[in-house]
């Protein structure tokens, strides 16, 4: 599942550079169509982790109003925005082959990288068209109003490449942000502040306590934000979650999944794709997301292979492959090994029809 | 119901952990359960009802097949059943009710109560009312299987939540595919 734009029109230079003098566009605004409360909050959580990576100022609305739509599908587009111009529209599509491709996963949380570079692309051309049209008739934002078909590229450069593999590292470091905050070695309970966010850390327990749930911590994972640390007594932290009445969580869990949504596609440093891997304990596959992973875990835990022949073999892409591998590593729950082991299975193919009926009985 | 043709997953472990909900949150018809007073000094602490014989529901699959669920009673009198219920099943999901007073022994009396079938099928633990209490913790249970052996993954699920017992039962299948 990924996010397309319509129309191939792409982010040059030359539009850069007009972009970068002529700010004239304060907010662009997007307003989602036919998602779920949960989905929304979901994409307004990356739109505020993507927010500092963004060349223009991003706001989700309600209004009737908006410069960009985001859709669920094309197909919906038809009986959900069926009048608003196709160069307004943003998409979730399934389909690999068409370019511009953002990455999401099943709950709908877009891959930051390909949001930057779709909003990026987007807000770029919007802006350049606001400043040309500057002393002209304003394009009509509202969706009841007719529109013209999308204006025509400004260069034909490629589009960006689908696979989501982030420009500025090739290897992921957890040594940022809150991330590298919790993985440093405290011999008391902490609190950690996060722009708005506090949580406080009990580390000879494995647990955090924190307001938000997962999910709604994604803002805060932000490798850019630089948080405060300050140890605690135990008494303290005791007062504090008691008067808070927050319920301890475990803390491998919010490791695990910062470590899974900041690595964007990039092997953790020190491995490589050749690498030898093997998965020692099971994740918790209540995490979100984590869940989509059973396979994927069940596969790592009684193979000990390379880490790019696992993604051959499980039909993983490799970008989540090592987004889960860097996440349980980061954990400890993995080993390297110096040779392969492969658990022979008897194919039965009788059973695995049964098994793939069963899967899509199940939907999950 | 012991045709060993039967697609079918069973639901075991101790009494009130959730077996009869688990299936009742996920199948298809009305569950046939047979509920009666519970006659075990241990169980009538515990729990108003529970199950004698067997729960069962099902789920349609495409061209019409079935994947039959059972749960197997709690009460140990009943320990016999189980033989029968696992027969030809392609996995079993054990819950563990975490409010237990010793939840680990019972997760070691299941797995011993099932060790023939689980030396050809995989099970998946799960550990229900962990909302009530969170010791002994994830971990725990992890060490417990270590000690034993048993590779199985431990998932913390509430037999009331359909998207729980669907990670049970979706994690059951990535090990008879991948595992
Ligand atoms: N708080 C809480 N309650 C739960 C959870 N899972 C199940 N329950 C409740 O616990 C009770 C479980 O009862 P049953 O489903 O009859 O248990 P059972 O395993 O079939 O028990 P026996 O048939 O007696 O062996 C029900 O009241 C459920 O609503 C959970 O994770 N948390
Ligand atoms: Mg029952």
């Amino acid at each position: 599942m990924g996010i397309i734009f319509l129309g191939n029109y792409i982010f040059s230079n030359l539009v850069k550079g007009v972009v970068e003098r002529e700010m004239s566009v304060e907010k662009l605004t997007i307003k989602l169509l036919g998602f779920s409360a949960p989905e929304m909050e979901r994409f307004s959580a990356i739109l505020a982790l993507a927010e500092s990576r963004l060349q223009q100022a991003w706001q989700m609305t309600t209004a009737e109003d908006a410069d960009f739509f985001l859709l669920p599908s094309e197909q919906l587009k038809a009986s959900l925005a069926a009048d608003i111009s196709a160069a307004r529209c943003l998409f979730y599509t399934d389909d690999p082959a068409i370019g511009n491709l953002i990455l999401s996963d099943c709950h709908k949380i877009p891959r930051i990288n390909s949001l930057i570079n779709v909003l990026n692309h987007r807000g770029a051309q919007k802006t350049i068209e606001i400043t040309a049209n500057a002393e002209a008739i304003p394009e009509p934002a509202s969706p009841s109003s007719g529109e013209s078909a999308p204006p025509a590229p400004i260069e034909s450069q490629p589009a960006p490449s689908a696979n989501d593999q982030p420009a500025d590292t090739a290897n992921f470091a957890p040594d940022h942000g809150l991330l590298s905050a919790l993985l440093e070695h405290h011999a008391t309970p902490i609190l950690i502040k996060a722009n708005t966010v506090v949580i406080c850390v009990d580390p000879s327990q494995k647990l955090y306590y924190c307001p938000l749930s997962l999910t709604q911590l994604i803002p805060y994972f932000d490798p850019g934000i630089a948080p405060q640390v300050k140890p605690i007594s135990v008494p303290e932290m005791q007062e504090l979650v008691g008067k808070a009445k927050l319920p301890p969580q475990p803390l491998n869990n919010l490791i695990w999944y910062i470590t899974f949504k900041t690595s964007q596609g990039r092997l953790l440093q020190g491995t490589a794709p050749e690498d030898i891997v093997r998965l020692l304990h099971w994740p918790d596959l209540t995490i979100p997301e984590c869940g989509h992973y059973a396979k994927l875990a069940a596969f790592m835990h009684s193979n000990t292979m390379r880490l790019a022949d696992i993604a051959k073999t499980t039909s993983y892409p490799p970008a989540s492959v090592y987004d889960f591998y860097n996440a349980c590593t980061v954990v400890g729950m993995t080993e390297k090994a110096d040779t392969v082991q492969v658990h022979e299975k008897v194919a039965d193919l009788k059973q695995q029809t049964v098994l793939r009926k069963i899967r899509d009985r199940l939907k999950f | 119901m012991q045709d060993s043709n039967r697609i079918k997953i069973v639901f075991t472990g101790c009494v009130g952990a959730g077996k009869s909900t688990a299936i009742t949150t996920i199948s298809e018809k009305s569950v046939i359960s047979t509920e009666v007073k519970p006659s075990e000094a241990s169980v009538i602490k515990r729990k108003p009802t529970t199950t004698v014989a067997m729960d069962y529901g099902e789920l349609t699959l495409e061209g019409g097949d079935k994947l039959h669920l059972y749960g197997t009673p709690g009460q140990r009198r009943f320990e016999f059943m189980t033989d029968l219920l696992t027969k030809g099943a392609l996995g079993l999901i054990v819950l563990i009710d975490n409010t237990h007073e010793d939840p680990l022994d019972e997760l070691d009396y299941y797995l011993n109560l099932n060790h023939s079938f689980l030396l050809q099928r995989p099970a998946v633990i799960g550990v229900t009312h962990y909302d009530q209490t969170i010791q002994p913790s994830i971990d725990d249970y992890y060490d417990a299987l270590a000690e034993r052996g048993d590779p199985w993954p431990v998932v913390r699920a509430d037999a009331r939540s359909l998207a729980d017992v669907k990670l049970l039962l979706n994690t059951l299948l990535a090990i008879l595919e991948y595992g």
